[in-house]
């Protein structure tokens, strides 16, 4: 083979891989579910024309019994949310528990509540935790970032660094998911300041 | 130093060894004529460097006011007209500009994947970096572009340590053979010491990810192990040419250290998990054992036969009993006992080839023995259990002593010298 076709070739792998790349992210855009989840929109620690989100709904207190007593930074507040199957095993120490949930992926279960967006549309909120997928319900598939001994985790919701102007109104915010059957999620928007901005 | 330097002072060495006459020196020099530098012929890459980075600059600046599709087709034109470039390079049989052009071509996939990321806010750099070395290690597997093989090298160790602190980086053992293949069609020295750190860099993390867990990685760390300590009995010229530069006994023992570490914490739990890989409905198949075993027993024969008779012997007696040992630990014993047995039978390899060593003077069975022997003593400080480790660490020192003492006694008389 030539060396001419070895790069053709090697261009043809690189583009298919980009191709790959876009048609994954762009999958849960064009088929996910929409759910409209609460988010926290700060300044502090973003770039010019950008604000970072975190998810109130990404800090949760699972329901455990044989857990340590909470200190320091973990006082935050915490949404409690029942297991659907085991995911903290309450017969194992908590310290040894909490290091096998790190970096782990487990589903949490959305479920639309009585509260809307400044915009009038439905809420939902993280009412429930599993190791797989819980069937008829909206999964979000997210990776466990922290855990500590008393039973509390962070998780890796869809988010970071988004794009707003700095002229938006951040307070009561909400953050546009689209969901796939398989939990895999994405953000396209944010509901701030009484308006719908897609991203995309 | 210039071609013309070298070969004005070389000549004139050949001169003076009388290889070729005053005459022939100054035909040989009037064929290769000093050529005048010229400084400026620096001015025009000085300054299509510097317009890349007045367009890198300007389109960075205003990256977040541009539409999406602007992005993305921006990044993938320049990436396939790069690519196109290195393919015209190629065919005008140019092999340093096609070089040279493929780089700039991979540097240009990498902006286009991350700006495939950054439209759609995917928040996970590791995956971005782990499908940028992809790209890297695809187009030096298919090129065989020294460059790119050590980019890709280099991307990949990175990726290693950037992902491997919370999750197994499985995805390196997909990656890896490109890289090596890569490496191969290159031959370079600094490709090939690059593809043995990656290859180091994620041995180090699944190590470390995995000491004290349930999954099966240590069975595999040990099969490694072994593999790599076989390989360093190839002749240098059949190995790969990132274990080329590599000596023989220093592969030889990074496999022994490799076998035993993964042994030595191949815990019940993760046979257990093993067994499940084998045997997903009862999760009591006997193969992870087998497996373990028969890594165990190729790691002893191996250094075995860097050793004479007695010491193969022992070696490979030796291993046996490690391999019984380990199997009751796993099924019957308690701890005690194996470690004890792991203990003796560390201890006789280590000893056996130190002893050889002093007979041959074989500096790479000297190193492996010693080897053996610091495992053993680092195992039993680091036990936690001091008042085992103290007895075992005393009888050991006694075994080595006695073996020590009838070493000296059958040493063969030193040759005089001539």
């Amino acid at each position: 083979m030539t060396m001419r076709a070895r790069v053709v070739g090697a261009c043809s792998a690189v583009l298919a891989i980009a191709l790959g790349l876009w048609l994954y992210l762009q999958w849960p855009r064009w088929y996910g579910t929409e759910v409209l989840l609460p988010v926290e929109l700060k300044t502090e620690g973003a770039a010019p024309g950008a604000v970072v989100a975190s998810y109130p709904d990404a800090r949760l207190q699972l329901d455990a019994s044989n857990t340590l007593e909470a200190t320091g930074k973990t006082q935050m507040p915490r949404i409690t949310v029942r297991s659907v199957g085991v995911v903290w095993d309450s017969r194992h120490d908590p310290t040894a528990e909490a290091a096998s949930l790190r970096s782990r992926t487990v589903y949490v279960q959305v479920k639309t509540i009585d509260k809307t967006t400044t915009m009038g549309e439905a809420l939902s909120h993280v009412v429930s935790i599993s190791t797989t997928l819980v069937p008829e319900a909206i999964n979000l598939r997210v990776q466990v970032t922290a855990t500590n001994p008393s039973a509390q985790i962070n998780l890796g919701i869809a988010g970071g660094r988004l794009p707003l102007a700095a002229d938006t109104a951040l307070a009561q915010a909400a953050a546009i998911l689209k969901v796939l059957p398989s939990g895999r999620h994405a953000i396209v928007g944010v509901i701030a300041g009484g308006k719908r901005i897609n991203f995309f | 130093m210039s071609r013309e330097s070298w070969l004005d002072s070389e000549s004139e060495r050949w001169q003076q060894d009388g290889l070729i006459s005053a005459e022939a020196r100054r035909a040989i020099l009037a064929r290769y004529p000093k050529q005048q530098t010229d400084p400026s012929r620096l001015l025009i890459p000085l300054a299509v460097l510097t317009a890349g980075f007045a367009l890198v600059l300007f389109v960075a600046w205003h990256w977040q006011e541009l539409p999406m599709a602007a992005k993305l087709g921006m990044t993938s034109t320049l990436a396939i007209a790069l690519y196109g470039g290195a393919a015209w390079s190629a065919g005008r049989g140019r092999a340093n500009a096609t070089e040279v052009w493929l780089l700039a071509a991979v540097l240009s996939s990498f902006s286009l994947l991350v700006a495939i990321a950054d439209v759609y806010l995917w928040n996970e750099p590791e995956t971005v970096a782990l499908w940028c070395a992809v790209a890297a290690a695809l187009t030096a597997a298919a090129t065989g572009a020294t460059l790119i093989s050590a980019l890709a090298s280099a991307l990949l160790a990175w990726w290693v340590l950037l992902a491997g602190g919370g999750t197994i980086p499985w995805q390196f053992l997909l990656v890896f053979p490109l890289v090596v293949t890569a490496a191969e069609q290159s031959r370079h020295r600094a490709v090939a010491t690059l593809t043995a750190i990656a290859f180091g860099a994620w041995v180090m993390i699944m190590a470390t990810n995995t000491w004290n867990g349930s999954t099966p990685v240590m069975l595999f760390i040990v099969l490694a192990g072994a593999a790599i300590e076989q390989w360093s009995h190839q002749p240098t010229e059949r190995r790969l040419v990132f274990a080329r530069a590599t000596p023989g006994s220093a592969m030889s023992v990074i496999g022994l250290i490799v076998t035993l570490a993964g042994a030595v914490h191949s815990t019940p739990q993760a046979t257990t998990a093993s067994a499940a890989l084998f045997d997903a409905h009862s999760g009591q198949s006997p193969w992870p054992a087998l497996v373990l075993a028969a890594g165990l027993i190729i790691v002893a024969f191996g250094v075995s036969r860097r050793a004479a008779l007695r010491p193969r012997v022992l070696a490979v007696g030796a291993a046996l009993w490690f391999n019984a040992a380990l199997a009751g630990r796993v099924a019957l014993f308690g701890d005690w006992v194996w470690v004890a047995l792991f203990s003796a039978a560390l201890l006789f390899v280590g000893a056996s080839l130190v002893r050889e060593s002093a007979q041959t003077n074989d500096r790479g069975t000297f190193a492996l023995g010693l080897t053996a022997v610091i495992g053993l003593v680092i195992v039993h400080f680091s036990s936690g259990e001091a008042l085992r480790g103290s007895i075992v660490l005393l009888a050991s020192a006694a075994i080595l002593f006695l073996v020590g003492r009838q070493s000296r006694r059958v040493a063969p008389p030193q040759e005089p010298a001539a």
